[in-house]
């Protein structure tokens, strides 16, 4: 018989967990820690579905057009939650970190699913954070795939291994929750210590980011991914005319907005569009990214122009624009917001004329709707009968 | 949740098989669109959640545990706590800022997209941690000085 040297026998995969010493781990603190996750993750993947549904309505869906600042509520809180996240995920698979070198790996077949199930619900939740986050810091590099497909079908792997877990482990989250918190000596931090230090990185987070969409809050967030009052006429872009390749029709002295509806079709320059009835509204843009910013928009009623070429007021209207290779060069107003009086296709941001940037010479802005489908650079629109 | 204990625990079963049904279900219809969508890109997806998971439960978590163990180990016990919070909030800040602080998202042609220095942003939210962290620990070392005279006063922060 060989007797390995003690260092090495302490590295057996049987005495590997054992590596792990501290008493702040237990059933109570990840219970309690899990319990703040688990809420976390419903808002997201709520909040989530809500996006991804307004901009895929399924048959059942229905969206208003008020309150004006609906989205852009669910979707910052999305992305804060998010971000929440990340102290409660990095605590709580601290918490039961041990249990990755348990051995022999499993008592049955059942207990190998089990533990596969956590592998899936860890890679998700990790897979969500870590997407989320590069894809609010613009690095799309790391990501060779589409994030927001991935995004989302990630999202029904992450809730679903997550409604599992728990099902798999509310006996023991049960008697967790139900038991008398009695403080253990540690050495180090106590749970409670554990969870205010969880409490005060989201509130750090928080603080950082939150100026994105909380414009009162813009000077506190130093990293905020935006800056609401910074951008062309004091507005984020999130597309420029450059980039979309549109500079050139969209400066076009022969630019004519397209309107074509039951009872005919109207083809308007830039001048005829100002001698129509211009109204203002303000609206907040509102980017899937998580942040907004208000600003005062003028132009030409959708409802006026849908009336002008014949449409019902129950219509839905279809916009495109200038761009040719956009996922997003063409949306579609649902009934309600193509009624809505504060829907615009806007010639003037701020009293200004629209910059380049932000849709020159003509943008759709729509209250309550997500900014990708607030369609820039607009070259026709469709009256589509109910 | 304690006065009807006998009723709960009857539903207990129900619950947690509805539960593992409701989720199976779920990350199911995930798993179908995860290996159906072309534009997820399979291999490039696959290889990313197996890096982020190794990454992480290999990598990141055991270097954050030794790191930390190491900087507190030699820390006197009432100024522990106080210290591994603080390199908790650091750490998890570290995440969330690094993407920003590497600037690769920024865009010559859009000045509004990123548009702060966060380097400066990420030193000032460590300021803010570290001078919090060093008030803490002052408190707790004037509350201990008057009730412990003796040689282990000795001050660490």
């Amino acid at each position: 018989m060989v007797r390995v040297p003690e260092p090495l026998t302490r590295l057996h995969p049987s005495r590997l967990s054992r590596l792990f010493t501290s008493r702040l781990r237990s059933p109570q603190l990840t219970s309690r820690i899990g319990r703040l996750l688990g809420i976390a993750v419903a808002v997201c993947f709520v909040t989530g579905y809500l996006s991804h549904a307004i901009q895929h309505p399924p048959g059942w869906f229905y969206w208003p057009s008020r309150p004006v600042y609906l989205y852009r509520v669910t979707q910052g809180l999305h992305v804060a939650t998010g971000l929440a996240i990340v102290p409660l995920l990095a605590a709580k698979l601290w918490s039961v970190y041990p249990k990755l070198f348990r051995w022999p790996p499993f008592r049955d077949p059942v207990h190998a699913i089990e533990r596969l199930s956590v592998f899936v619900l860890v890679a998700a939740a990790l897979f969500q954070v870590s997407t989320g986050i590069l894809n609010i810091a613009l690095w799309y590099s790391p990501m060779s795939f589409f994030f927001t497909t991935a995004h989302y079908w990630t999202a029904w792997i992450f809730i679903g291994a997550l409604l599992v877990h728990i099902g798999v482990k509310l006996p023991i989250i049960r008697r967790a929750l139900g038991a008398p918190g009695h403080p253990v000596p540690t050495g180090g931090l106590s749970r409670r210590g554990l969870l205010t230090a969880v409490g005060a990185a989201i509130g750090v987070i928080t603080v950082a980011t939150i100026g994105q969409t909380l414009r009162p809050l813009a000077g506190l967030s130093v990293l905020g991914p935006r800056d609401p009052r910074v951008g062309p006429q004091g507005l984020p872009v999130n597309r420029s005319a450059d980039a979309a390749g549109v500079t050139a029709a969209a400066t076009d002295p022969a630019y004519r907005l397209e309107v074509v509806g039951p009872g005919g079709t109207l083809r308007l320059s830039l001048a005829e569009l100002g001698a129509l009835a211009q109204h203002t509204a303000q609206l907040p843009i509102t980017c899937v990214e998580g942040w907004s910013a208000t600003a005062t928009w003028g132009g030409v009623r959708v409802s006026d122009l849908v009336a002008a070429v014949g449409g019902a007021p129950g219509a839905s209207v279809r916009v495109e624009s200038l761009e040719q290779n956009s996922l997003y060069r063409i949306s579609t107003l649902a009934p309600p917001h193509a009624a809505d009086p504060l829907t615009l296709l806007a010639l003037r941001v701020g009293g200004q004329t629209l910059d380049l940037d932000h849709g020159y010479p003509v943008r759709l802005i729509a209250p309550n709707r997500p900014g990708v489908l607030q369609t820039k650079w607009v070259t026709r629109i469709e009256v589509l009968q109910p | 949740m304690t006065a009807t204990r006998r009723p709960a625990d009857r539903a207990t079963p129900w619950i947690r098989r509805l539960l593992v049904a409701a989720g199976t279900l779920a990350a199911a219809y995930g798993i179908v669109g995860v290996l159906t969508d072309p534009s997820v890109s399979l291999p490039n997806y696959a290889r990313y959640a197996v890096t982020v998971l190794f990454g992480h439960d290999l990598l990141v978590l055991p270097l954050a545990i030794i790191v930390g163990a190491v900087l507190t180990r030699w820390l006197p016990g009432w100024a522990r706590p106080v210290v591994q919070g603080a390199l908790f909030v650091t750490v998890v800040l570290t995440v969330v800022a690094l993407p920003l602080v590497l600037g690769y998202g920024r865009r010559p042609d859009d000045p509004s997209a990123l548009p702060r220095d966060y380097t400066r942003g990420f030193l000032l939210c460590l300021a803010a941690i570290w001078l919090v962290t060093a008030g803490l620990l002052a408190a707790r070392a004037l509350r201990r000085a008057p009730s412990t005279p003796g040689p282990d006063t000795q001050e660490r922060s």
